[in-house]
């Protein structure tokens, strides 16, 4: 799959401080990127980085193969859409808002407003066109700003945390939106989330933010303690790591690393832990579960299989992983 | 109490019948206190922006300076004004001393503190989120400039207005380097002072009145465009 970026050796700071530190990053050309973290850790940096709003302090940086560079990093920036937090509206019109896009980047006037026409249909926002942006909701806002950074069709759509704060309906619809513009005009989505079921289930790849360090997996089951020998000792587990490692404080496992099963397996995996369902939610048709076994395990499966284990919460269950699927950094 | 209801009724009748005489002066003062605001306001506010984007060295000294100007006494300007444009005063071969163009410039010394010091304030008012929604949406500096502009452009106006409403109320320093010519440099406020003194009341109130309506109108303004700012 072609790569819509690739980084490597990208630092920022502010000031003296450190906030984003990544050896290699590869986000795929049309696909669904999401990038997990808790607050802090790096996100929003990450996505200034990627929308060309700031450059980075050291290492290089590749836009759809192309070398990116302080002289053309405005012309990099006009080829992505950026959807913030909480999404600033100019005070015009909704139309207006969304024409001030197209402007920008010196359209015509005529084609300007049949694409804002077109692109008013497309979002539903026919009815509200003439409102004045200042007295939207959120959940309109929120469409009006993506319909402000899609309008010009560009090649990457980032989104800061666009599921926040909004109702379940909106949220479908814009998830709806997402898969469509990502299979229909082959826009690379990127987006920011706390939430690690949501970014699974959503995204083709995910990336956790912690402190400023990537890792290639989500952060569901991240664990911190110490190495000793082969194994990784948190305070209250010891999990078995592949021999070799030796430093690292921070473990993580992806969530579909995981197996459950009724009873303690005989199989090849190194680790296994009896616990408890303290949890069970469901996300785009899939499964969280979440089991206390000493640390708290979340493991995604399908509702085909959660039947077919016939447990709930409350039921006594074994989680079972490789040592070699846990990633130690 | 008659005296005065009297007086009033007499000047609402010289308002009415459109009193040549009023309205000359009426129109005297407007152009003066708009060309003062016009000059003030394009030097303001363009120093507004730049102190308020700018870190420099005395930035807190000049903002507690411009602080402090907003309050300036309009005799004070009128006196240091009148040194310069005396006869034997450094400016004094320029004839400027009892002409409009010497309450012009009194005026807008007198306002160029305040339009700069709103201009500094509205800029800082602007949603942080802004800057960013600007570069995001690929904006070139020039570009983000005017969206930024007409971002606060509200905001700026308010700015604008309440230096007119300061300069159009203003007695100092018309009086002491306009003179209070008649027919030349005569402002509603000089001719209420003066006309209250030769006991032409009626006049007065009828300017006193009208200089009233205006401020009402240009508070409205005010508080229109500070709304709208919000």
């Amino acid at each position: 799959m072609n790569c819509a970026y690739e980084l490597s050796g990208t630092r920022f700071a502010y000031g003296a401080e450190p906030v984003l530190d990544i050896d290699k990053l590869k986000i795929n050309h049309s696909g669904i990127t999401a990038l997990v973290g808790p607050n802090g850790a790096g996100k929003s940096t990450l996505l200034n980085l990627l929308a060309f709003i700031n450059p980075p302090a050291a290492g290089t940086m590749r836009f759809h193969e192309q070398e990116v560079s302080a002289t053309n990093y405005q012309l990099f920036r006009r080829r992505v859409g950026y959807v913030q937090q909480k999404p600033y509206l100019f005070h015009a019109s909704v139309s207006d808002n969304i024409e001030l896009a197209l402007k920008i980047r010196r359209v015509p006037k005529s084609e300007r407003r049949e694409q804002v026409r077109n692109t008013l249909c497309k979002f539903g926002l026919e009815k509200m066109a003439g409102r004045y942006a200042q007295g939207l909701s959120g959940g309109e806002a929120q469409k009006v700003a993506l319909a402000r950074a899609l309008i010009h069709g560009p090649e990457v759509l980032i989104m800061d945390e666009p599921f926040n704060h909004l109702d379940r309906a909106f949220r479908e619809l814009l998830q709806d939106l997402i898969r469509d513009i990502v299979e229909r005009d082959k826009v690379t989505v990127i987006f920011t989330t706390h939430d690690q079921l949501h970014a699974r289930t959503l995204a083709d790849q995910v990336f956790s933010l912690i402190d400023g360090h990537l890792i290639p997996l989500s952060a569901m089951n991240l664990f911190t303690g110490t190495i000793t020998g082969d194994r990784f000792n948190t305070d209250k587990l010891s999990m078995i790591i592949p021999p070799g490692i030796q430093t690292g404080t921070r473990l993580a496992i992806e969530a579909n690393q995981l197996v459950l099963s009724r009873q303690e397996l005989e199989s090849s995996m190194r680790n296994h832990f009896p616990g408890r369902i303290s949890k069970l939610a469901t996300e785009n048709l899939q499964i969280l579960v979440t089991v206390e076994a000493g640390e708290v395990f979340h493991a995604v499966i399908t509702p085909a299989a959660l039947q077919e284990l016939g447990v709930s919460i409350g039921d006594t269950i074994w989680v079972s992983f490789k040592s070699t699927s846990v990633h130690v950094f | 109490m008659d005296y005065f209801i009297q007086a009033l009724s007499s000047a609402l009748v010289l308002i009415a019948n459109f009193d040549k005489e009023i309205y000359s002066i009426v129109w005297t003062s407007i152009w003066i206190s708009l060309v003062a605001v016009t000059v003030a306001s394009l030097l303001g506010v363009p120093l507004g922006l730049a102190v308020a984007f700018k870190d420099f060295f005395g930035k807190k000294f000049l903002l507690q300076g411009l602080n402090t100007l907003m309050a300036l006494p309009t005799v004070v300007v009128g006196l240091l004004l009148y040194g310069f444009f005396t006869r034997h005063g450094p400016l004094g071969e320029w004839g400027l001393l009892y002409t409009p163009m010497a309450i012009i410039i009194g005026e807008c010394v007198l306002i160029l503190p305040i339009i700069w010091n709103l201009s500094i304030t509205a800029a800082n008012s602007a949603d942080p989120r802004l800057s960013l929604t600007c570069q995001a949406m690929g904006a070139t500096a020039w570009q983000q400039g005017i969206i930024f502009l007409s971002e606060v452009r509200y905001a700026l106006l308010a700015a604008v207005v309440a230096g007119f409403g300061r300069a159009i109320g203003e007695v100092g320093i018309a009086m002491m380097l306009g003179g209070n010519i008649h027919g030349f440099t005569r402002t509603m406020t000089t001719a209420i002072a003066l006309e209250t003194s030769k006991g032409e009341f009626e006049f007065a109130l009828a300017l006193g009145l009208l200089l009233l309506l205006v401020a009402f109108i240009v508070n409205g303004f005010l508080q229109y465009f500070q709304r709208l700012a919000r």
